[in-house]
């Protein structure tokens, strides 16, 4: 078990084992963030594979002293899919699967509410509730500071509560 | 007394309550007494939670296979195809030198627990007590360099190309070809020249050295060690320039405010008055540059590292990556219509002899 410095000198010097080592602990988390960014398993598949092709390719970007190897990790997936999300022509119908998968075998409203989210609010959550991602971690991943972290996860917390309640009025009004 | 909040002032406190910060007291007051906010904040934890319920799910699945392919493309450093040249500190007169040519991916090598680096600093000592260095990136493929330059009475030109590493050890390309200089005349040899040479392949390990026996010219002691970078390698790496000595490093060309040549990385050396510098940029010529006056030259203002100049109605800046000389005027000779013998297909950087490289901008000796 490395730490993220000693791991990140193994695969900035290449060695392939330990980037494929990598990939196998933080992927599948990767991929259930992509795929809830997205919407689409297969762009999220996508976006995946050009995340880790980018850092295998361009090592020298990870600065160990601004953050964990996973917040630059999932920060790199999130611009990937900001990208993906700016090449979606406003004609263009949302993806079709929208983690269907994810929302039949939860049978969570709250996670159907949250795909009806913009992508950023989508990216901030699920980077601060299911990723853990501490404020000044998220203000590296982001790039923003972290007043506006709070403001920001605020506000989609609001938004996410907004969706949540209009689709089961049953759980009661607002403040 | 108690400061009286909307539930909307505290709001933004209860998302950061549901994270886990501390918050000011005063609000934390209002919400603890606020049946409102605690539903708020009842709302946000729930959410997070079925949050990780849906992750937990998803993030249980098969992952496709990644295909990194264990190839490795690096971004190039070279613009627009540009061949770039580093030429490190030799203990003769360089004519031509050209190091380092990169290429646009690399090969992904084991790395064992002796090397600290991917960066492979060759130190080689030619015949006459000839000595240069030359640092190939093995994360690019081909990681190669190549060396040419005056060596005894020949024109020389080495490749060295890391064709393959296991552990410390790697396997050595070299490509030789060796010259007769012309005592009078120009004299040239290109990248190219060397590149069509047949590759004699050698195991060669750091720390250890390796001799290469090359026609015509006698041995060569190869030395070398594992650096994590690819150094700039200027005269023992001193930013001074010597005296008489211009130095060009990355330069970049600016044409009345336009980029027209980027050199990133090259680096020529031309030491004392008789040597000149060069740098050729497909599709714009060459540029020799000299501490002394050339004929036809136009004389160029120097600050640190820039050097302008005026050739026929345009203005031209050269930027480089370290000061270029002590003086604050050198010559400049703008041949727009210079086509290297190579064919001009690649950029290049280098020094030596003006009455070698343009015996036509040598001045009148009674000048």
């Amino acid at each position: 078990m490395f730490d993220d410095r000693e791991l990140w000198k193994q695969i900035s010097a290449g060695n392939a084992d330990a980037f494929t080592a990598w990939y196998g602990d933080t992927a599948p988390r990767l991929r259930a963030f992509l795929r809830h960014l997205t919407g689409s398993e297969p762009a999220a598949d996508d976006l995946m594979q050009e995340t880790y092709t980018h850092i295998w390719r361009r090592p020298e970007g990870f600065e160990a002293d601004r953050g964990t190897l996973r917040a630059w990790l999932f920060g790199i997936a999130r611009k990937q899919a900001a990208e993906w999300w700016r090449k979606q022509r406003p004609s263009d119908p949302l993806p079709d699967d929208r983690s269907a998968r994810a929302v039949a075998e939860t049978n969570s409203i709250l996670a159907d509410a949250f795909n009806h989210l913009p992508p950023d609010d989508r990216a901030l959550l699920w980077l601060r509730e299911v990723e853990g991602h501490s404020y000044a971690e998220l203000a590296a991943i982001l790039d923003v500071p972290i007043g506006t972290v709070r403001s920001r996860l605020f506000a989609a917390r609001e938004s996410l509560r907004d969706v949540w309640h209009s689709a089961a009025p049953a759980k009661g009004g607002r403040s | 007394m108690t400061p009286m909040f909307q539930c909307e002032d505290a709001a933004e406190y209860v998302s950061a309550l549901a994270d886990g910060e501390t918050i000011p007291s005063a609000f934390a007051q209002h919400i603890g007494s606020c049946a409102a906010c605690q539903a708020r904040l009842h709302d946000y934890l729930a959410m997070g939670v079925e949050l990780r319920l849906v992750a937990s799910v998803d993030a249980d699945d098969t992952l496709p296979a990644l295909s990194i392919d264990r190839r490795r493309t690096s971004r190039s450093l070279w613009k627009k195809g540009l061949e770039t040249m580093r030429i490190p500190k030799f203990a003769f007169a360089l004519l031509i030198v050209a190091v380092v040519v990169l290429a646009s991916s690399l090969t992904i090598v084991k790395v064992g627990a002796h090397s600290s680096g991917s960066v492979l600093m060759l130190n080689v000592t030619a015949p006459g007590d000839t000595h240069f260095k030359c640092a190939i990136d093995t994360r690019l493929t081909p990681g190669q360099c190549i060396v040419i330059g005056s060596v005894e009475r020949t024109m020389s030109g080495f490749q060295f190309t890391v064709l393959a590493r296991d552990d410390d050890r790697v396997q050595l390309g070299v490509r030789t070809k060796v010259a007769m200089a012309p005592s009078t005349g120009t004299s040239s040899m290109g990248s190219a020249d060397v590149k069509d040479q047949p590759q004699t392949r050698y195991w060669f390990e750091p720390g250890q050295t390796l001799k290469i026996d090359v026609d015509s010219l006698g041995s060569l002691t190869v030395a070398g060690k594992w650096m994590d970078h690819v150094p700039t390698m200027v005269n023992e790496n001193q930013l001074d320039p010597n005296e008489n000595e211009l130095r060009i490093v990355s330069p970049l060309l600016l044409r009345d405010k336009q980029v027209v040549g980027d050199m990133e990385g090259g680096t020529a050396v031309a030491p004392g008055n008789s040597n000149v510098a060069m740098i050729y940029l497909p599709g714009t010529g060459r540029f020799l540059l000299s501490n002394t006056p050339m004929q036809h030259a136009t004389q160029a203002n120097v600050k640190l590292n820039r050097i302008s100049f005026d050739v026929n109605g345009a203005h031209y800046l050269f930027l480089m990556g370290a000061p270029v000389t002590r003086s604050d005027k050198i010559w400049v000779l703008y041949q727009p219509d210079f086509i290297p013998r190579s064919g001009g297909e690649g950029g290049f950087i280098g020094s030596g002899e003006l009455r070698q490289i343009a015996p036509e901008a040598v001045l009148p000796a009674n000048h």
